[in-house]
């Protein structure tokens, strides 16, 4: 028998081949239907790290509600979310921050001493709500601090100038009223200099909105309405900035229920049955119901409740919130809708309360709806999340893409005919009763039928509660 | 081109994957958790905490990949099912029983006499009725001589008379009750899934219907996808091996049926169901022992459904 080489050759060579694709297709069966090569997670955009989320947590969620800048001459700067000197400066803040954690030793003053400090030459850092300071702690990754006096802060003020030495002022207004911390200027730190130049820069930027402190543009009193020091106002004749309107979307309404069901329920998504009701789809098991309203409304309950003991640490159940707010948030959300923190609950044994809004760049969304849900409450924030060390309990969250108009339009902000549109609204009496806390450019999303949503004045009280009225456009 | 060379090449390459994907392969072959060593292997374990499998029953080795049941309401005709439990009553008026409102949903129950009925749901019922009156002709034979084709007729042609289509319903199972009667149980069988949920359970007194209680859903097909499930010796390990240490076992637990179907959570937890239009519901393994406990398992994790 003639033996040819080279078909033995071809031969071997195709059952290799077919040998090759019958043990990809055995490999590729048994990897559950994905190509059995990891390394190809590396170019996944997923993120599922741990440490990679909480990572991003701390980016995302701990910025400043507000953060200003003044040259101690009656001018104040708002720095805008977009900016980089915003981060810079929040930065810096950041680091004294984190010294004062390490060494404790501040001296406590009067709190009515705040007034006279904020119209300094320094950088004006505000949350919205007092943030706990084992949060801030985990937030700055430094949770093995000393303990402080207090056990939260809500503004941070950096006066550069005031020490005669080489020392950075920082003055925290907290939970046990208002301390000051004298700071050597780090070497890798923005010097004195840096400040000054930073505060030249902005005189020179006549683009610039400025501001005065209402304390600075209500020196004799005349204005009679309990206003904070601290609010930001513009009382010349020509007070006007551009402003965008804003409109939403609600991203759920026309979802595949199996998109939503991973996105809501993550890993876990073959535990639960799925329920289609007339207005929502619903998700079960035997401990959890997850409710998504056509609407936008996303309600969550833990069914056995919060049980006793597993409150653990703030920063624990931070955690937990955040990581439920971080997977919906990429399904739903697009990535420049900001989120921040306008009020902790700390009053309950088992678990700590997280509220969070959305913000439209620089301005605060408020949610306004009197009904929503099948309980038809009312809905007054954007997202609430009760949540423990260990789970979270029960969520409550309107899910809404919010986009701004191209088009900026001009609007008055003139400090007087502010005032005077709040008392024309509400009243006169109303308005000299009302403990004010917070005033605020912001924009007001409520029952109404306006697709679009143009920018409102907000006053609010320590209570969450707030008047408001509409900016006028030039 | 030198083809001859270029088969030398070729060869070698496809040689050096082979040898790659037979190494890569061995290294992360999944554990064959369903080979009989490792059936037998858990089976010994549970033993030997008392849980046993009945001698006449053979372990299902079901392990596919299963997807979701889709069901929507199946809207059972009250007006059809009053005619017929109470029709034959004397002062039966159809009419005046259902006048409590103008759309029929609102009745939620009746009674009349010795019977009873309580609609549950948009496509489930109660009914009672003591006295029994209502006689189904292939339910009256004795308990030895029952015949499961039989009474699957007598059951088909009950349901027919209210109007309700329960042709591809099965004979579950025949409980003797203390009191003479004896209780029939069915449920719907869909492509070899029991859908536990879609069920009767009859329970008749000399051919005489004691009480009926009725549920379903209409079925609309699987979801698209699929995923891995437990096979059942698992789901035994997983829940059975700590009950084993518990009081309630203090004679040992025997298994004598496990069936794969499908089954919903209990809805207690949740009073929006009048709202659900459709449902899509996991695969679930049911368990029956011995004593007639009925326990329910998701089959996609192994927890229990209580």
């Amino acid at each position: 028998m003639f033996f040819n080489k080279s078909h033995f050759k071809s031969l071997i060579l195709a059952v290799l081949v077919i040998s090759s694709f019958v043990q990809i297709g055995i490999l590729w069966y048994n990897q559950n239907h994905s190509f059995p090569f990891n390394f190809l997670k590396v170019f996944s955009r997923v993120i599922e790290d741990r440490t990679e989320v909480m990572e991003k947590a701390r980016k995302e969620i701990y910025k400043p509600y507000r953060l200003t800048v003044s040259n101690g001459n009656a001018s104040h700067w708002l720095i805008e979310e977009n900016s980089e000197l915003k981060y810079e400066l929040f930065k810096e803040v950041n680091e004294y921050l984190k010294d004062i954690f390490n060494t404790s030793g501040g001296i406590a003053l009067d709190s009515n001493l705040w007034s006279e400090l904020i119209i300094k030459k320094g950088i004006l850092v505000e949350f919205k709500t007092q943030i706990k300071t084992d949060l801030l702690k985990w937030f700055l990754n430094n949770q093995k601090g000393a303990k402080v006096e207090f056990d939260s802060i809500y503004k941070i003020l950096m006066v550069p100038d005031e020490d005669i030495n080489n020392n950075n002022t920082i003055y925290l207004l907290t939970s046990k009223g208002l301390y000051k911390y004298v700071i050597p200027f780090g070497k890798d730190r923005l010097s004195r200099k840096d400040y000054s130049n930073i505060i030249s820069s902005l005189e020179l930027n006549r683009y610039l909105p400025v501001y005065k402190m209402f304390k600075e543009a209500n020196p004799n009193n005349v204005i009679s309405y309990p206003i904070p020091s601290d609010a930001l106002c513009m009382i010349s004749s020509s007070s006007y900035i551009r402003l965008p309107t804003i409109e939403y979307n609600v991203e759920t309404e026309t979802v595949d229920i199996e998109k939503a069901a991973a996105a809501v329920l993550g890993n876990e998504k073959e535990s639960y049955d799925r329920y289609i009701e007339k207005n929502a789809l619903v998700f079960k098991n035997i401990n959890n119901i997850y409710r998504l309203y056509n609407d936008g409304l996303l309600e969550y309950k833990y069914v056995p409740g919060a049980e006793s003991g597993q409150k653990g640490s703030i920063s624990d159940a931070f955690i937990n919130a955040y990581f439920f707010i971080n997977r919906i948030k990429d399904a739903f959300i697009d990535a420049e809708n900001g989120i921040y923190i306008s009020k902790i609950k700390d009053d309950n044994p088992d678990y700590y309360e997280f509220v969070f809004d959305y913000m439209a760049g620089d301005y605060p969304v408020y949610i306004n709806f009197d009904e929503k849900g099948n309980d038809n409450k009312p809905l007054k924030n954007a997202i609430t999340i009760k949540a423990n060390s260990k789970r979270i309990i029960e969520c409550t969250w309107y899910i809404i893409n919010i986009q701004k108009s191209r088009i900026l339009r001009n609007y008055n902000i003139r400090f007087q005919d502010l005032l005077n549109g709040l008392v024309r609204r509400y009243g006169k009496e109303a308005m000299e009763s009302y403990n004010i806390r917070n005033t605020t450019i912001a924009y007001v999303i409520d029952n109404g039928r306006n697709k679009s949503f143009s920018p409102v004045w907000i006053v609010e009280n320590p209570e969450g509660e707030y008047y408001y009225v509409s900016l006028d456009e030039k | 081109m030198d083809w001859a060379k270029a088969k030398n090449i070729l060869i070698v390459v496809f040689l050096t994957l082979n040898i790659f994907l037979l190494a890569y392969g061995s290294m992360h072959r999944p554990q064959n958790v369903n080979s009989n060593e490792g059936v037998v292997s858990v089976l010994e374990i549970l033993q030997k905490r008392g849980i046993t499998i009945s001698e006449d029953y053979e372990l299902p080795k079901y392990n596919k990949r299963t997807p979701m049941l889709i069901m929507e309401n199946y809207v059972i005709n009250r007006k059809d099912v009053l005619s017929f439990l109470f029709g034959k009553n004397e002062d039966f008026d159809l009419i005046k029983a259902i006048d409590k409102s103008l759309e029929d949903d609102k009745i939620k129950s009746y009674a009349d006499g010795s019977k009873h009925i309580e609609f549950t749901g948009v496509g489930s019922f109660v009914y009672v009725d003591e006295d029994a009156t209502i006689k189904i002709e292939e339910f009256n034979i004795e308990k030895d001589s029952l015949q499961d084709k039989q009474i699957i007729k007598g059951f088909r042609k009950l349901f027919l008379n209210m109007n309700i289509d329960v042709s591809s319903f099965i004979l579950d199972r025949v409980k003797t009750n203390d009191d003479g009667s004896y209780t029939f149980v069915f449920v719907e069988n869909y492509k070899n899934y029991l859908v536990f949920d879609n069920r009767a359970k009859i329970t008749v007194f000399n051919s005489g219907i004691k009480a009926i209680d009725f549920s379903i859903s209409k079925i609309d097909g699987f979801s698209k996808s699929s995923s891995p499930i437990m096979p059942a010796h698992l789901v035994l390990l997983k829940n059975f091996y700590t009950l084993a240490n518990s009081e309630q076992n203090d004679a040992g637990i025997i298994i004598c049926s496990i069936d794969i179907g499908f089954k919903g959570f209990d809805d207690k937890i949740d009073e929006n169901t009048p709202n659900t239009e459709s449902t899509v519901q996991s695969p679930s393994w049911r368990v029956i022992s011995k004593d007639g406990r009925e326990m329910y398992f998701k089959a996609y994790d192994g927890e229990e459904i209580k």
